[in-house]
């Protein structure tokens, strides 16, 4: 007789079971996006489910979102993922002493709208808090909008992004004509690669520094003459010299671009120590090693573990990445930041 | 993983009706009495976005995205 529990038990593909509850553990994003699709499958009949696919859909993918811009800056960047809270029964005098405040989600045939919605409160609010009040008003409504676009783009919300231009962007820029300036600054830092691991560092690092500070309009100047430097560094012609060095009071960083390759073929990395030390005379606080290209990458880490041995710096943090084919002969670039010792 | 959420409290079209009845808002809305806390402009069941807490009173705001930005902008940050 054929044992068929037996059967049964060994046919299951355990590993592959094992695997996916590992994996979804590890990215519980990932597990809430599956959830959300099957959630979706059952919001025709269930008003549960609807509920259930609206709130975890939005949710995932502000999470992931969140997840790599964190991981190109620093935690403290987006430090709070956003969950969805279904009003539960409330009252007037109960809603009004908890501070509250609810927003309408439409049925999922209207989701792109409810990702707006959902994607501007949190960028609204969930942003690097501290550093919210010390940053120049349209320096910071530009760098949110360029995070929300961000967001859209990288998760595939073509329809919320549309909404997002014809609703606010579009009428806003004819208002605030400042801020198309900024959006347009912040996009070109953003192709140099220097948004996530420097203009994000720096802004949520000085967050922390005046968590307990009234804001002033010293500081405030501060950062928006801080995302013009970085502009001219971004958009610089190759050979063209503009200032390196960001000695303020609050923002203090040095940008490193490691550049020539025979220099470092021929010299190894001497002749950038030599460089780097003299900027730290300058007093800078951050140094941000810039490089693109796989010898110029190899030769960024080999500064940092000199510069660390040396105890000139610390490395707090590197961002690699492969850009776009179309964008440059050199396909991959890397930012590494080494605060002072 | 983003241990600490940003919550954000929301209501469903499913039970909108409801909540509204239990905050007292939704005869004015039935009358047409409901006004944007930002814009001014009429509220009803269509433009409906969100309804915040201010200052001791109830105030809601439209679905015009300018509003329910400006409509954040006085709400307190609750973070869970």
């Amino acid at each position: 007789m054929v044992d068929w529990f037996t059967v049964l038990i060994t046919s299951i593909p355990w590993a592959t079971i094992v695997s996916l509850i590992v994996y979804f553990f590890k990215n519980p994003e990932k597990a809430e996006k599956w959830y959300s699709i099957l959630a979706r499958i059952l919001s025709y009949v269930s008003e549960r489910s609807e509920l259930a696919h609206v709130a975890s859909d939005i949710q995932a993918d502000i999470n992931l979102s969140a997840k790599n811009i964190n991981a190109g800056a620093t935690e403290y960047v987006m430090p709070h993922g956003i969950k969805i809270e279904w009003a539960g029964e409330t009252t007037r005098e109960a809603f009004i002493s908890d501070n509250d405040v609810v927003v309408r989600m439409r049925y999922h045939k209207n989701q792109a709208k409810n990702f707006l919605y959902a994607i501007l409160g949190y960028v609204e609010e969930g942003m690097f808090p501290p550093a919210r009040p010390h940053i120049n008003e349209v320096v910071l409504k530009a760098t949110q909008y360029h995070v929300a676009r961000k967001i859209m783009t990288q998760r595939n919300r073509h329809s919320s992004l549309q909404i997002f231009y014809d609703e606010i962007y579009e009428p806003e820029k004819t208002t605030e004509p400042l801020l198309e300036t900024y959006f347009k600054i912040i996009d070109s830092i953003d192709k140099d690669k220097l948004f996530e691991p420097v203009l994000l560092r720096e802004f949520s690092d000085l967050g922390l520094e005046m968590i307990d500070r009234s804001p002033s309009k010293n500081v405030k100047n501060e950062t928006k003459d801080f995302v013009h430097f970085l502009h001219a560094i971004a958009i610089k012609e190759s050979g063209v010299d503009v200032p390196t060095t960001f000695a303020r009071n609050k923002i203090s960083v040095g940008i490193f671009l490691i550049g020539r390759a025979e220099t470092y073929l021929t010299y190894g990395i001497e002749p950038y120590i030599h460089k780097i030390k003299e900027k730290h005379k300058e007093g800078i606080n951050t140094l941000y090693l810039c490089a693109r290209g796989p010898q110029l990458i190899s030769a960024a880490k080999s500064i940092a573990i000199h510069l660390e041995k040396i105890g000139m710096f610390k490395k707090v943090g590197e961002f690699q990445q492969k850009t776009a084919f179309y964008e440059r002969k050199n396909k991959a670039i890397i930012r590494i930041a080494m605060k002072s010792s | 993983m983003l241990s600490k959420k940003y919550e954000m409290r929301a209501v469903h079209d499913y039970r909108l009706d409801e909540f509204l009845e239990n905050i007292g808002l939704l005869e004015a809305l039935e009358k047409g009495e409901l006004r944007c806390s930002i814009c001014g402009c009429r509220v009803d069941r269509d433009n409906f976005q969100c309804a915040y807490s201010f200052e001791g009173q109830i105030e809601v705001c439209c679905d015009k995205l300018e509003c329910f930005r400006g409509a954040l902008s006085r709400r307190k940050t609750k973070v869970g």
